[in-house]
């Protein structure tokens, strides 16, 4: 699904340009889940940007579902990211004014669903996380856990490949924590791709491959 | 078709939500804005519409303005008038002839219709001169205690060039003159003498103190009027003009309201101001989060634009069109006030107007709010996903 050959990254600054990812090379195959600890500034986020089609490489070789990315135009990459990625953030990032249905229909109407798919869609993904009872609820009368489980159902909406997960049990205590790695950790079994970042090692622990990133480089532990 | 079902979604997601706030607070800005352009543009050209009106409405009726002042001298001041239409200044006769006594060895000069200039004016250095020297320009303002008397005048009082003569103040002073030049007097409107300015305050001051003196102005017409009232105020004159009090009050009324129209101009700048910067810290900062989130999502940064824009624009012009109405009921509002003191034509006449403050409210609006949409876009531009996702990390 993802094959990353030799793949580098640096920003520019005015100190002149610093090297982020280097010579980053990975395979992940479908219903793989993959854990990247790394410290902060270690690239962790730069990497997880490029994977999820929202920065490029600056070299190397990035296929994704065996296209190869560099070649694809910004609308393009949009309408892949859409139909085939889903992000799952810290902060959940819903918008507190509309219910968690409507919350759930954005990324179906991006893609123009119809009212039929996009209501048997949030049906099947509230099922998944559990909250079937709180689609006509407003997203700010949710607890932080069932907001972010709402978060990780919004990724699934448009049954996306890949599900790309940035910490996303930050912001919660450790019952909450454990709830949602429990979600995380059924979706391989329904074919999804789980590519966690973390700096929790528990967290890490529960994935199938363990990839560890220090000074932009990446190996497997 | 499809497309127009999606954007229809998004937008009704939109207006659901506080998306709508950055097209709507542009909206209500371009609304602010013209509303503040039309009361300003009101506030600047009716003045001057009801000035012109009013002078053809009152050419060729003269207007008699009734001015007071402490100091005496004002007949002097008034002469200075820029005003071609106002008749020359004079303090009027029925005063002097009555305040001032010209005597001369126990004679006392009273001609009942004679005239007496008070002002030595550039045109009278023509005064043909019988006897003694003629008038010098210099002599309006340089040289004082001569006199010019006409030759009846001297006849009567049995006086010569070069000989003294001595005439009573206003308020009981004496001053003796020295007669520089007797003149023929043609007709009998002429005036019996010619003093210059120096001399003609010091008879009618007493002491120094001063005594409030009144004196009549005339003018072509009203409008001529209202200006001239205008410049005697600023020479320290309570001017009133007498006759047709209806438009004094009108245009009275009219100044009070350009000075609200200021004022509220002012009031809705700065809520302008304040909406603003509520825009550019909470609204943008929020926005720009709905935007990564939305480019996370899937949607490009074209399709975002579009949606924005749309909406924006469908705002904008629905408020546009209220405040052209607004701006309307402003016009309609004056020539209903002005129709009741004049006639329909008006009406008419205010049609340009109103159609060039209409316009003016459009282009207005749009020149203020296209900047603000691009800058708006070019900012929202910069952030995307990237920032959405490094902005967690941060808060992690």
């Amino acid at each position: 699904m993802i094959e990353i050959r030799n793949a580098s990254k640096q920003y520019r600054a005015h100190s002149g340009e610093i090297p982020v990812l280097r010579q980053v090379s990975l395979q992940v195959a479908k219903g793989d889940f993959i854990s990247i600890v790394g410290k902060s500034g270690s690239g962790k986020s730069t990497l997880l940007n490029c994977i999820g089609l929202l920065d490029r490489f600056d070299t190397g070789e990035y296929r994704f579902l065996g296209k190869e990315i560099a070649k694809l135009s910004t609308a393009k990459l949009a309408m892949l990211r859409n139909r085939s990625m889903g992000f799952v953030f810290q902060s959940c990032h819903l918008e507190y004014a509309y219910s968690v249905y409507e919350n759930l229909c954005i990324p179906m109407y991006i893609q123009r669903a119809s009212r039929k798919e996009i209501d048997r869609r949030a049906a099947e993904v509230l099922e998944l996380v559990g909250l079937q009872h709180t689609l006509r609820r407003r997203a700010n009368e949710l607890s932080g856990g069932e907001q972010q489980r709402i978060n990780i159902a919004r990724a699934l909406m448009c049954d996306p490949d890949l599900i790309l997960a940035d910490e996303p049990c930050g912001n919660l205590d450790t019952e909450n924590s454990n709830g949602i790695m429990n979600i995380l950790a059924e979706l391989p079994a329904r074919g999804k791709t789980v590519l966690l970042i973390t700096h929790d090692n528990e967290a890490a622990a529960r994935a199938h491959r363990q990839l560890q990133i220090a000074d932009g480089e990446v190996w497997e532990s | 078709m499809k497309m127009k079902t999606s954007l229809f979604h998004c937008m009704h997601c939109e207006i659901r939500v506080s998306a709508l706030l950055i097209p709507l607070y542009v909206g209500v800005l371009a609304l602010i804005f013209t509303v503040m352009l039309s009361m300003l543009s009101y506030a600047l050209h009716i003045p001057e519409q009801m000035t012109d009106h009013l002078e053809k409405e009152t050419s060729g009726i003269p207007y008699i303005a009734e001015v007071s002042s402490v100091y005496s001298g004002n007949a002097y001041i008034l002469s200075d008038l820029s005003y071609a239409d106002a008749e020359i200044a004079y303090l009027s006769e029925e005063q002097l002839l009555t305040d001032i006594q010209l005597r001369h060895n126990g004679k006392q000069l009273m001609a009942e219709n004679g005239r007496i200039a008070v002002c030595i004016k550039e045109q009278h250095q023509t005064l043909s001169v019988t006897e003694g020297r003629s008038m010098r320009l210099a002599d309006n303002t340089d040289v004082s205690d001569i006199i010019w008397i006409s030759d009846t005048a001297a006849q009567n009082l049995q006086v010569h060039a070069g000989e003294a003569i001595t005439l009573k103040g206003a308020y009981a002073g004496q001053v003796t003159l020295q007669i520089a030049g007797i003149f023929a007097a043609q007709t009998e409107d002429d005036p019996l003498f010619y003093l210059n300015a120096a001399t003609a305050e010091q008879l009618m001051t007493h002491n120094s103190l001063s005594k409030r003196q009144t004196c009549r102005i005339t003018f072509s017409n009203y409008a001529e009027c209202q200006k001239g009232m205008r410049q005697l105020e600023t020479l320290g004159c309570e001017a009133k003009c007498a006759w047709f009090e209806e438009a004094d009050i009108l245009y009275g009324n009219i100044r009070s309201i350009q000075l609200t129209f200021w004022l509220v101009s002012v009031i809705l700048l700065l809520c302008v101001a304040i909406v603003l910067y509520a825009m550019n810290s909470m609204i943008v900062d929020y926005r720009q989060r709905f935007f990564a989130l939305l480019r996370c999502l899937g949607a490009s940064v074209r399709s975002i634009l579009l949606l924005y824009g749309s909406i924006s624009i469908c705002l904008i012009t629905v408020s546009i069109l209220l405040s052209s109405l607004c701006s309307r009921l402003y016009i309609q509002n004056t020539v209903r006030l002005l129709n009741n003191y004049f006639n329909m034509e008006l009406a008419v006449q205010q049609l340009y107007p109103a159609l060039s403050e209409l316009l003016l409210g459009w282009s207005g609006a749009i020149l203020v709010c296209l900047p603000v949409f691009i800058l708006l876009y070019r900012k929202l531009s910069r952030y995307n996903a990237v920032t959405l996702l490094r902005q967690s990390e941060r808060e992690g």
